[in-house]
């Protein structure tokens, strides 16, 4: 049995076809007579049409959604005539194809009446680009994590294990719960290791923390190409993106870090691709995904505030310029309440918390209080100088990525301002570069500090440091490079073999910019000396340390959690650092000032009245062990 | 004629032609003329009574709603009530720290349920784009017979603009059965109706006095009349889309035996009203558009809206009709159709409602609801097994979650945010340790989860749709969300109380009256339509409007001045009393006085207030003239003669005034001498320049003039005065002042502090009309 659906014309619009199907569908045969009937198949012509007509693979893809739907909608019609039916889906609609046919449905012999409503259509497990892309970055990040977990290198930055630590503490902490996530970074990363970081075995590794910058990674990866396929109507694109992404040996390290960065990318990308799509086709509820997205984007890195913001500039403009006032008002309301609902609930949970909802931006362990201290020591060049915060950032860029990569997605970039100009498809792309200029901006401010070596700078050290926050222009070099590309065929291959280039010739594969910035900086020889030396001495009781700045040694220690008193448990710890002797057993602190606020040395070093009790046992570096006196 | 009986159903189906024919009580076929069908029922009773009271308690002897509670019912609770007394009183800390948790439990369910059904819905609107059913392919000669039911009371004014929207159908006439259902009390319809030259295919029923007097219990009537293969319920004022009859015919066709109910989706024509219709219409789009979607797309229970349900007319009879003691009977057909392996569906096409725009009746209106959801439930609970049997464990949750869990959530609400509100007021004291001390960790994440997460879900699920919807502009209006929750927890309560010491009263939404028509269209547009019907009757110069609300004892008095007065005048003088709905009694003593004083006559209605009051009476008025006067005939009748045709020359309204030159005020106490200056000093600056007393009952005006001024009257209470003075002033109608003498009467209707609070907002809504072109 064939149900032809003739249209009048030649219709590529989704709700043509739509509603081709559906008209036939109440044509459908009685019940009676389709017993009789074997299998059933739709054929829209339309489908054909619409290829003929239209031009490239957009349309193929557009129309392989629609016969995605004109299926669910043909077994809706054949369910409610009482039918189940197996599908049998050859839902293929290339594009040199002659016949476009959808073979639907085929009965079972038995038609049990439906008595739940309508079946839904079960397509079968497919092989579609974007899962090889998933299937492929999973691979990645499993080999990527298994050889930096071997070299020992997943928690070589001194803020890897300050990530897992703070999630830990929800848990194990004199007070547990989650005033015990803190200020020091948006809490976002932190919430989703909680399901893993109370497992013993994978806290030590850091895969517990690392889970979810290898979920992000995948992610990302997968909506790189999404994006780029999108936006360039190229699968080719989106393959060339993914792998830009993908295959750079600093997302592969980060990624098998538990280090925040992936996670913030794997979410505005994600975001990002809901974007996109919903200017093309303004269904509300991807805008509603790319907001919740950006939400807990802003929870994880301060990047993604900056990102939102722009992003919603583009939105009211996009609605306004098509709808009016009105319209873009009620899109704005959809968008920003959830967007910003994360910086909302920041707010609060510092109120609530610490009683103040900026406690993040100017309390003690504030970028902004570390960056004041590495000014006073002179190591902060790039405050207030435009032009050195611009190179040094473009340096981190560069060192984050592949030259080659870099230039072309430049000459990309200029490509698609000829190509595209300024077409509402293309605006939300080009507001993503307030990436680069948030970050230059935040060294501009002296809120964060990069060193490159290639920038010299007699003042400060020539060493990579936080040079990892070059890896926010990605998602621009992915898309302009695949804007590139999506022009010719045989550039794909250009592109794809770059990117692998630079994942197999890069002169610093195994170990990539990213991880020779904590191998020079962190000194895990001293760290770990001093945790040892702890270990050895330390026979119970609690010792009193500054969590922020002794977080490597306490989480090398390897002792539990409860055996620590810091800042973090601030009724006890003012308790303690009242009156050290009734409490703690230990007390470890730094002998001189340092970057990061040390409480215990804060509250401690000027005072006398507790030294009476204690014995200083060791100063190893500059950090100081006290015991107290009769204690074993 | 070709005649084809089926009586295998059990009762009589029949094909054309229609009007031609009945069924008497037996239920055999009888063929009469349409001259005779509608002289059947129009303004009588049923051929028996017991035939009427056959079919209106149909389904009652089901165990229905009748009793609210039963035995068991009653003794679990008592129980229940009792353990937790004794808890209360053994651990009293336990107790609430378990109180708690159950509820903060019941909160966290309700939020994921909710996304839950958000989510079915989403996704069953985005498969179903493009699913309305095909009617181009149904010709005339295939459709079946459908009846309409359309149940009335007191919807006179509503019915030239129901009239025309019933003949709008795109529906052959000859097969459309339209049944007005009019109650025995209602004089006032049903008069109204006869004067209308009525279609054949419409008849009006009356439905046989008798308890309970509600909606149901009219649609079973008009059940047991319905003669189409298909039945469907519309309310006065809906505005059915005129393609729906064939869509479902069209769904039902290709619908398997087990779909015997296809709901219209219900929207709202006036969403932009007042800030509660932006809210409701959001709400009302909610539930319709994407709630109602997924339960039906999963084949699920459907609570059914109150109007536009189209059923199979056989099963719903096999159902046994509507229930009609449950105040939401849709809800509880809804249910049984679930019950019984059936399904309703969705059929996509809209019927056009009015939202109701002002608080008081919308909590009337919502508390009606919760109540028959309250009742639904119970009834429904008497047997927990056998529902959980019948829905199975997903359409028991439904059933829990949409019956109960709603119902109780709007009750429990308020009650936790006072609780909320303690703790941060009493921050610091012992208010607030005592209440963290009875939410434990776990307790108090969770409930924190909800205050912020849940809170946010329900109110940003509420953004989203407008945005799906197209209101883009409703969605600022979402922040007043939480306000909207307040009132339906206050509806909620209501409801509850009503449960308790009234089950069965049904709460009337006043269609069009109650909306204060203010800026609602379609209502002026109906009360223009009703006044351009009007007509001047030859030989009658003047009508009298005398607006009464509960006037027992003042009327007799005012009537006997009134009647010595004209009795000295010529004829061609009729007077109005309005009955304002009344309940003292006025009307019986107009009716008594009616019988001595022919040129008497007696309009009633539902309360409006004294504006809503005077436009009945213009409406029935068959003068050139109408002059309006207050029930205490403060002003001395022998006034009239300064507002007689001749007086009233070139004029086109006079006015009593009781300010200037020749004007005399007695016995007025100074407080309310005060209050009027004041007042009109308000409406002179805003609305009616160089008028100096609008207040004044008295008034005349030319008819057309008058039927001008009605027409887009937006006000029904006291301020109606200065916008029928302010629209002939925009309209440039002349308008005479003319002093009188007037007596202060005691026992005046208007209260100093409520009423004048009320008219201050009606002149500045008046104002606001103005400016927004309203009277135009």
């Amino acid at each position: 049995m064939t149900i032809r659906a003739n249209p009048p014309g030649a219709v590529a619009g989704d709700q043509a076809v739509s509603a081709q199907v559906s008209a036939h569908v109440s044509h459908f045969p009685q019940r009676q007579q389709i017993r009789a009937i074997p299998s059933l198949r739709v054929v829209i012509p339309t489908l054909n049409a619409a290829l003929n007509t239209g031009s490239g693979s957009q349309v193929a893809m557009r129309m392989r959604k629609v016969a995605g739907r004109a299926l669910a909608t043909v077994q809706h019609g054949a369910a409610s005539l009482g039918w189940v039916l197996l599908p049998q889906p050859i839902v293929d609609v290339g594009a040199a194809s002659e016949t476009t046919a959808i073979s639907v449905l085929s009965r079972t012999e038995e038609t049990p009446a439906p008595s739940q409503g309508m079946r839904r259509l079960r397509v079968p497990f497919r092989l579609t680009h974007a899962r090889v892309v998933a299937l492929l970055a999973t691979g990645l990040s499993v080999g990527a994590y298994t050889w930096y977990a071997a070299h020992g290198e997943t928690l070589a930055y001194k803020d890897a294990v300050s990530h897992m630590m703070i999630a830990r503490r929800v848990f194990f902490a004199p007070t547990p719960g989650l005033g015990q996530l803190g200020t020091v970074w948006p809490p976002f990363s932190h919430i989703l290791m909680l399901p893993f970081i109370w497992i013993d075995p994978l806290y030590r590794s850091g895969l517990a923390g690392a889970i979810p910058s290898m979920a992000g990674y995948i992610i990302a990866t997968v909506y790189l190409f999404r994006s780029a396929r999108l936006l360039f109507s190229s699968v080719g694109a989106g393959w060339v993106a993914a792998a830009i992404f993908a295959l750079n040996p600093n997302m592969l390290y980060m990624q098998s870090t538990p280090m925040s960065e992936l996670v913030l990318l794997g979410t505005i990308i994600v975001g990002l691709f809901y974007l996109f799509r919903w200017v093309e086709a303004e269904r509300p509820l991807d805008l509603v995904i790319c907001a919740a997205a950006f939400a807990a984007g802003t929870l994880v890195r301060y990047d993604a505030w900056a990102l939102s913001a722009v992003e919603l500039l583009v939105i009211a403009f996009i609605a306004w310029r098509r709808h009016g006032l009105k319209a873009a008002e009620g899109i704005v309301w959809l968008y920003s309440l959830l967007a910003f609902a994360g910086g909302a609930a920041w707010f609060l949970y510092n109120e609530v918390v610490f009683g103040d909802p900026l406690y993040f931006l100017d309390g003690p362990y504030s970028a902004a209080y570390q960056q004041h201290n590495i000014r006073a020591l002179g190591g902060l060049p790039t405050y207030h100088n435009l032009i050195l915060s611009l190179r040094e950032y473009l340096q981190a860029a560069v060192d984050m990525n592949f030259w080659p990569l870099l230039a072309l997605a430049a000459l990309g970039f200029v490509v698609t301002l000829a190509r595209f100009r300024f077409s509402e498809r293309m605006l939300p792309v080009y507001a993503v570069w307030v990436l680069f200029f948030f970050n230059v901006l935040t060294l501009f401010l002296g809120v964060t500090v990069i060193y490159t070596p290639q920038v010299h700078l007699p003042q400060v050290a020539t060493q990579y440091f936080n040079t990892r926050y070059g890896v926010m222009v990605i998602p621009e070099i992915a898309l302009f490079v695949a804007s590139l590309v999506s022009l010719r065929r045989e550039l794909v291959i250009a592109g794809l073999g770059l990117a692998l280039m630079f994942s197999g010739f890069n002169p610093s594969l195994g170990t990539p910019t990213s991880l020779q910035d904590p191998l020079v900086t962190v000194h895990w020889s001293i760290i770990r000396q001093q945790a040892r030396w702890l270990d050895q001495h330390y026979h119970g009781g609690t010792i009193l340390i500054g969590g922020a700045p002794f977080t490597a040694q306490i989480f090398a220690t390897g002792l539990p959690d409860q055996d620590f008193l810091n800042e973090n448990t601030p009724g006890p710890f003012d308790q303690a650092v009242a009156a050290p002797q009734q409490y703690a057993t230990w007390i470890v602190m730094n002998s001189s000032s340092s970057d990061v606020y040390d409480a215990v040395q804060a509250h401690l070093a000027n005072r006398t009245d507790w030294r009476k009790y204690y014995v200083l046992r060791a100063t190893i570096n500059g950090v100081q062990f006290y015991q107290r006196i009769g204690s074993n | 004629m070709r005649l084809r009986a089926d009586t295998s159903e059990g009762l009589p189906v029949t094909t054309l032609p229609l009007p031609a024919i009945s069924t008497d009580a037996t239920g055999r076929l009888r063929v009469l003329t349409p001259a005779q069908l509608k002289a059947i029922d129009l303004g009588k009773a049923p051929a028996s009574a017991a035939d009427g009271e056959r079919w209106a308690v149909w389904g009652a002897a089901r165990s229905g709603a009748r009793t609210t509670l039963t035995t068991a019912q009653k003794r679990g609770l008592l129980g229940a009530a009792l353990l937790g007394a004794l808890l209360l009183a053994l651990e009293p800390h336990a107790a609430v720290v378990g109180l708690l948790f159950l509820v903060t439990v019941v909160y966290v369910l309700t939020s994921v349920y909710k996304g839950w059904m958000m989510a079915r819905g989403e996704r069953a609107t985005a498969a179903g784009k493009g699913m309305s059913p095909d009617i181009t392919a149904l010709a005339d000669d295939e459709l079946p017979v459908y009846s309409l039911l359309v149940p009335l009371h007191y919807e006179r004014e509503m019915l030239p603009t129901l009239l025309d929207r019933l003949q709008a159908f795109n529906y052959p006439t000859e097969k459309l059965e339209v049944l007005l259902l009019i109650e025995s009390d209602d004089a006032e319809t049903r008069a109204a109706l006869r004067e209308c030259d009525l279609p054949a295919h419409m008849r009006p029923i009356t439905v046989p006095p008798g308890a309970p007097k509600t909606k149901p219990r009219a649609l079973n009537v008009g059940l047991a009349r319905a003669r189409g293969e298909y039945v469907v319920v519309y309310d006065a004022e809906d505005q059915p889309d005129p393609d729906q009859l064939r869509m479902a015919v069209a769904a039902f066709r290709t619908s398997p035996r087990q779909i015997i109910c296809y709901q219209a989706r219900l929207g709202f024509y006036n969403p932009k009203q007042s800030i509660l219709t932006h809210l409701f219409t959001l709400d009302y789009y909610v539930w319709y558009d994407l709630i109602l979607q997924g339960l039906a797309r999963a084949g699920a229970l459907v609570p059914l809206g109150g109007t536009s349900n189209h059923f199979r007319t056989a099963a719903l009879r096999q159902l046994g009709g509507w229930d009609p003691y449950n105040v939401t009977e849709d809800g509880d057909l809804g249910v049984r159709i679930a019950r019984a392996g059936l399904e309703a569906h969705m059929l996509d096409s809209v019927t056009w409602e009015e939202a109701v725009a002002q608080v008081n009746p919308w909590i009337r209106q919502r508390s009606r609801w919760v109540k028959g959801y309250m009742q639904t439930y119970l009834v429904h609970m008497r047997e927990p097994r056998a529902l959980w049997r019948q829905l199975g464990p997903s359409g028991f949750l439904d059933f829990q979650a949409l019956l109960g869990g709603s119902s109780l959530i709007l009750l429990i609400n308020p009650l936790m945010w006072l609780l909320t509100l303690a703790y941060i007021l009493g921050h610091g004291t012992v208010v607030d340790s005592v209440i963290e001390s009875v939410f434990p960790a776990p307790v108090y994440y969770l409930a924190l989860l909800c205050l912020v997460v849940g809170n946010f879900i329900f109110f940003y699920t509420n953004v989203y749709a407008c945005v799906r919807a197209g209101y883009y502009d409703h969605a600022r209006y979402m922040i007043l969300g939480p306000l909207y929750w307040l009132l339906m927890s206050v509806a909620a309560w209501v409801a509850l109380v009503s449960l308790i010491r009234s089950p069965h009263y049904w709460a009337k939404t006043e269609h069009g009256v109650s909306l204060g028509p203010a800026s609602s269209l379609p209502y002026r547009l109906a009360a223009r339509r009703a006044l351009s019907q009007t007509t001047a009757v030859d030989g009658i110069n003047l009508s009298i409007v005398i607006p009464a609300y509960n006037e027992a004892l003042r009327l007799p008095a005012s009537l006997r001045r009134l009647k010595s007065y004209l009795d000295g005048k010529p004829p061609g003088a009729e007077v109005i009393v309005v009955d304002d709905g009344s309940s003292d009694g006025t009307e019986d003593v107009v009716k008594e006085w009616m019988c001595d004083w022919p040129v008497l006559r007696l309009v009633r209605g539902p309360h409006r207030g004294k504006g809503g009051a005077i436009r009945a009476g213009a409406l029935a008025a068959q003068g050139q003239y109408i002059a309006l006067a207050d029930a205490d005939f403060s002003m001395p009748p022998e006034e009239f003669d300064h507002f007689s045709v001749d007086a009233l020359g070139d004029y086109d309204v006079a006015i009593a005034s009781r300010e200037g030159e020749g004007a005399h005020r007695y016995d007025e106490p100074p407080h309310r001498y005060v209050m009027s200056r004041v007042f009109n000093t308000l409406t002179r600056t805003l609305l009616v320049p160089g008028i100096r007393d609008t207040q004044c009952g008295f008034k005349s005006l030319r008819r057309e003039v008058a039927l001008d001024l009605f027409a887009h009257q937006t006000i029904e209470g006291w301020g109606f005065d200065v916008e029928l003075l302010h629209i002939a002033g925009l309209r440039g109608y002349r308008i005479r002042e003319v002093p009188v003498t007037w007596y202060y009467m005691p026992g005046s209707r208007v209260h100093p502090v409520r009423d004048a609070l009320k008219m201050t907002g009606e002149v500045l809504s008046v104002h606001a009309n103005s400016r927004h072109g309203i009277y135009n």
